[in-house]
């Protein structure tokens, strides 16, 4: 090559590696990287006085043979819309994640619906996808409903990635499925099941977990389209599986996570006080965990309910327990009854999910003996007289 | 229709048969050896392309590996090797040490989470860019037609991640550059002369 020529390539090469650095030096300084919790608006009305309600029911009508992990969300009118995955077993490549809605007026369930199966998802993603698992749903600020489902391609859930689906008509209709991109590893290990939280510039916070080598917990930030921005990691280790992070204002939080692996069995429990960036190492709380999944969240009234199985070894009982100190200490109210007349056999209680709608009631959907969702309607009124 | 984003990783996907496919088959006409190797990988078997199914287990191709692996072919489908011996070490070194660097954390190792450092990535490019420039300094120019295409794509966000990371490097390519540097290797053999006798180099013979 002759000596010009070489180097007008090379001028090239500088010109065009300045400008692609320049652009993506533009794009970086454009990332959303720290924000404030968005903390919804606190009951300041005087409480109305009303009958203590507590109803138990069922969400899924039992069209699966088994089913597992609920997450709900208020829609229009107050409705109140739930998702779980089903099929012939856990694992099964007939698992689908089934929707159905509650209507407030009637307080009747309706027909579950499939919102979403395995071979969708393969052709929405373009990649072989071997099984479905925990959905979680959320709503962004501009008001679009979010489905992060996890899926497996190879082995068991710990090779687990999130998808998501968005819907602009509260769940009646999905867009196709996007894949949440997480860890560097191949993807490898990401799971959901706690709810997401808001933040101020109107990225959702999504708690997740990793279970491959090691089991920890983290925040993810997602942007408007879903696609992941910025996580901060909530533990490490071995010990902390399927967060759940309670914002109390803007800069403080806390995080709750089932306990795993050989820490003592309790319920997990890490705070924050500068909206997420950093998290104090995960403390052993007071409050029992035999390696399940838990529910917290914080009351119109402001303090802390938490659904859990009060036991070391199993998930025999599902307990209600009530925090007014953000999340110290803790004070049991109630222990759920099997929603069944149990004959035989043990009856578990796992995976619950915890919602209070805009009325102020409470729901409580949690899986029984993986055979159906079961619902629970309370209200303020009968939280106090358990109290 | 699969969105840009699965183009891209299926695309990746497509090069590792063509790869495959010129280290294996026959050396007479490698450019259709080549074209009909990636259109091997788009062959849907049971509704799911034959790169789907790799691509569910090997997760995206990072555009530093495409483009490497790109450079690798060039010799086979008659363009002159591409880099020097000495330059693809260095390509190695750097994909070795970032992936030593980034994968045992992000798998649990520890509190922090170098994984974090590609989602807003000025101190990441900022390093990137003195690598670029030693580079190109070195008239590297593979190891910096790389970088500048893998920072290209991350800008025009032509991967399913945001993370810069995931633009600059894959699993698959730090342990080939692990298993490239391996230090009880004997009498070095680079990845274009590998690329130039693939039968051996896939057997992992030194030269």
């Amino acid at each position: 090559m002759q000596g010009s020529e070489a180097r007008g390539v090379r001028v090239v090469w500088l010109a065009l590696a300045i400008a692609v650095f320049a652009a993506a030096f533009h794009r970086a300084a454009t990332v959303r990287t720290a924000s404030s919790f968005h903390v919804g608006e606190r009951s300041t009305r005087s409480p109305q006085i009303a009958e203590p309600i507590f109803e138990v029911g069922f969400a899924s009508s039992g069209g699966t043979e088994t089913v597992h992990s609920a997450t709900a969300i208020e829609i229009a009118g107050g409705d109140l819309r739930a998702f779980w995955y089903g099929g012939s077993r856990e694992g099964a490549k007939d698992v689908a994640i089934y929707s159905s809605v509650l209507d407030a007026e009637t307080d009747r369930w309706g027909p579950e619906q499939q919102v979403t199966t395995r071979e969708e998802t393969q052709k929405d993603l373009a990649r072989y996808i071997k099984k479905l698992g925990n959905p979680v749903v959320a709503r962004d600020r501009e008001g679009r409903l979010w489905l992060f489902y996890v899926s497996v391609s190879l082995g068991g859930w710990s090779g687990s990635a999130i998808n998501a689906r968005m819907s602009i008509d509260d769940g009646r209709t999905w867009s196709r499925a996007s894949r949440l991109v997480t860890s560097p590893f191949l993807n490898l290990s990401t799971l959901v099941k706690g709810p997401a939280i808001h933040y101020v510039d109107g990225l959702l916070g999504l708690p997740v977990y990793h279970e491959l080598l090691g089991k920890f917990s983290e925040l993810v930030r997602l942007d408007e389209d879903a696609r992941v921005v910025g996580k901060t990691r909530l533990s490490w280790g071995h010990s902390s599986l399927q967060p759940v992070v309670v914002p109390f204002d803007g800069e403080r939080a806390l995080a709750l996570m089932r306990r795993s692996g050989r820490s003592p069995p309790r319920i997990l429990a890490t705070e924050t006080r500068d909206a997420g960036r950093h998290w104090t190492a995960p403390r052993p709380t007071s409050v029992s965990n035999p390696d399940a999944a838990i529910a917290a969240l914080r009351s119109q009234d402001g303090e802390l309910l938490l659904a859990f199985n009060d036991s070391e070894h199993d998930r025999s009982h599902l307990t209600l327990a009530l925090s007014s100190d953000r999340g110290q200490s803790w004070k049991n109210l109630y222990v759920l009854d099997p929603p069944t007349s149990v004959v035989a056999g043990t009856t578990r209680f796992a995976y619950p999910w915890l919602i209070q709608v805009t009325n102020g009631e409470f729901h409580l959907l949690y899986t029984w003996n993986r055979e159906r969702i079961v619902h629970v309607r309370f209200n303020r009124e009968w939280l106090l007289l358990n109290r | 229709m699969a969105s840009p984003q699965s183009l891209t990783g299926l695309t990746g996907i497509g090069l590792l048969f063509v790869w495959c496919a010129l280290a294996l088959g026959p050396r007479r006409r490698p450019w259709l050896v080549g074209a009909l190797a990636f259109g091997l990988s788009w062959l849907p078997v049971s509704g799911m392309t034959l790169a789907g199914y790799i691509r569910a287990v090997s997760s995206d191709l990072s555009v530093t590996s495409m483009a490497l692996l790109t450079c690798a072919m060039a010799p086979q489908l008659g363009a002159s090797s591409l880099g020097s011996r000495d330059e693809w070490r260095f390509v190695f070194r750097l994909v070795a040490t970032g992936g030593l660097f980034l994968y045992p954390m992000v798998l649990g190792l520890g509190p922090f989470d170098p994984y974090t450092l590609g989602f807003a990535p000025t101190g990441l490019l900022a390093l990137l860019a003195l690598t670029a420039g030693l580079a190109w300094w070195r008239r590297y120019h593979v190891c910096l037609g790389a970088i500048v295409l893998s920072v290209l794509a991350f800008r025009l966000d032509l991967l399913e991640s945001s993370n810069l990371w995931d633009y600059l490097l894959d699993p698959w390519l730090v342990l080939y550059a692990i298993y490239d540097l391996r230090p009880w290797r004997r009498n070095v053999q680079t990845t274009c002369e590998a690329a130039s006798r693939p039968r051996r180099a896939l057997r992992g013979s030194s030269a």
